[in-house]
Parts: structure tokens; C-alpha cells; sequence
């Protein structure tokens, strides 16, 4: 009778040759224990300015949910009903609140040089998200189908154009845009904010310039 | 081949019907113009907004904060 070889493995040490092995280790190092959903913060952050993070992220999520739903009665939907005009209504206000948010964040950490202390990854990653936040917004303003929606396409079209990338980025093409602006888009802009807030719990925030880091 | 005259005439007819100067796009808003820089009322106020609610942010005291006295938390 043959031994499995997994049996010879029980009780032993961790084989670090084994990616899954590799992959818990390297979750259980990123964020330290008890950092990753803290109940007490320094005291420098009882203030305003350091609200404007989580109100970006709350706006993401009721992007999310509203899309989500518009996502369910499609174009035909959104344009005709009530129902489907305040579902509309609720996803571009809260696009809206979700950039003026972000970039009141961005100004109280670009003051405060939120890189210091080797958080240059957190603030690049916040960076890379704010530029994709863009684009996820273009796309869907082209998604509108609507008259609006013709005219910026038709507008944008030459500038992309000029840049050489017209031929895979076609703002002309409907259905491109909007595949772009519920798939590809929001998996980027979510990922890059979930490594985001996993940076900010592995570092900490922030402290003013003239506080001494706790 | 060329379409029948009944054809021609009603589409000459249609063509004059939508010339008609009846159908004016609205207004784009009100403009700012200061040099090379041109922004539209609308979005130099939300602008403005964000701005005081920046000043506001840093200025207005957090509820349930108290300055120096506040104790320091172990991290």
C-alpha cells in the first residue's frame, strides 16, 4: 500500500515552497494584528480633514449600488420611470459628492505630504485611483445614451484620436464604453482602493507635519 | 435612376419644413472669461463650495475632541 505524500507532511513545518502557504504568510504580514478594523486612532485625527477618506469611500459604495441597480433595468428603464430616474439621479449625485470628497482628501493630504514615513505606495495607489475615478466617469457620461452623451462622444473622439488610441479606445462605439464603464473600470478603481485602505491600516495615518507619529 | 417627381417634390417640401428656424438649442450658461481662462459659473461655485468646505475642515472643532487634553491612544 502506497502512503499519500500529503500524509508524510502532517505535523511538520510549513513547506515554503507551497504558493498557498506563501500567500498566508503574506497576508498575515501585510496588516498587524489588530490594525485591520482599529476602535482607537491617534488623537491627531480627531478632525475634519481626516473624515474626507471614509465619505469618498461611503459615496463609492452607493456608486456601486446604484449602478448596480441601473445595471438591472437597463437604458429603456432609466429614461422612462420614475423609479428609474431617481436610481439615475442617485448614481451621478453621488459621483459627484464622491469626486469633491476625493479631492478634499487629496488636498488636506497633499498639505500634510501624506507620503512621508514610507507611505509613498499609499499615496501613489490613491493617486492611480483618483486618474481611473476620471476615466470610469467619462465612460459613463458616454453611457448615458442620450443626446449629451452623442455630443461629448463626438467631441472627445478627435482628441483620443490625435493620441493614437481611438483604434482600442473607441468613444463611438456604445457598447465599448459602457462595458468599459461597469466592468473593467470599477474592478480597477475598486481593487486599487481596497490596496488603498490595506496601505493606510499597514501604515497608519498620517500625522500633522508637526505631531509626532503615534 | 431618379426618383419619381411626386417623390422629389415632398422631400424638397420636408427639407424646407426643417429649416425652419423653430428649433433653437438652449443656452450653455453663464461664462466666466479671464485671460486664456474660461470656466462656467456653475462649476466656479462648486469650486468655491469645496473650498470653503476645505477651510471649514480644518478650522471647525471635531465633536468629542478636546485639544491637548485628550488622552493618547497605545498604538
Amino acid at each position: 500500500m502506497n502512503t499519500r505524500s500529503t500524509d508524510l507532511l502532517l505535523g511538520e513545518p510549513a513547506d515554503r515552497s507551497n504558493w498557498t502557504v506563501r500567500l498566508r504568510t503574506r497576508l498575515e504580514h501585510t496588516v498587524p494584528p489588530g490594525e485591520a478594523l482599529p476602535d482607537r486612532q491617534p488623537v491627531y485625527v480627531t478632525s475634519w480633514i481626516y473624515v474626507f477618506g471614509v465619505l469618498t469611500l461611503a459615496a463609492f459604495v452607493v456608486i456601486l449600488a446604484t449602478g448596480g441597480v441601473l445595471a438591472l433595468g437597463g437604458a429603456a428603464w432609466w429614461h422612462t420611470s420614475g423609479l428609474g430616474h431617481f436610481v439615475n439621479s442617485l448614481h451621478l449625485w453621488s459621483v459627484e459628492l464622491f469626486f469633491a470628497f476625493m479631492v478634499v482628501h487629496l488636498w488636506g493630504k497633499y498639505w500634510m505630504a501624506a507620503w512621508r514615513g514610507k507611505r509613498a505606495l499609499t499615496w501613489m495607489t490613491g493617486v492611480v485611483a483618483f486618474l481611473g475615478s476620471i476615466g470610469t466617469a467619462f465612460t459613463g457620461y458616454l453611457s448615458q445614451s442620450n443626446f449629451d452623451s452623442q455630443w461629448i462622444a463626438g467631441q472627445a473622439k478627435d482628441g483620443l484620436n490625435a493620441v493614437g488610441i481611438g483604434a482600442w479606445f473607441n468613444v463611438l462605439n456604445p457598447g465599448q464604453m459602457l462595458l468599459w464603464h461597469v466592468v473593467l473600470l470599477p474592478f480597477v478603481v475598486g481593487l486599487l482602493i481596497v490596496v488603498h485602505v490595506i496601505l493606510v491600516r499597514r501604515h497608519g495615518v498620517v500625522p500633522p507635519i508637526d505631531a509626532v507619529e503615534e | 435612376m431618379a426618383p419619381p417627381a411626386s417623390i422629389e417634390a415632398r422631400s424638397h417640401r420636408d427639407g424646407e419644413a426643417m429649416g425652419a428656424p423653430d428649433l433653437v438649442a438652449e443656452t450653455a450658461g453663464r461664462y466666466v472669461h479671464w485671460g486664456v481662462i474660461q470656466i462656467s459659473v456653475t462649476n466656479l461655485v462648486i469650486i468655491g463650495a469645496m473650498l470653503v468646505l476645505f477651510v471649514l475642515a480644518l478650522v471647525l472643532p471635531f465633536p468629542g475632541s478636546h485639544g491637548d487634553d485628550a488622552p493618547k491612544s497605545p498604538r
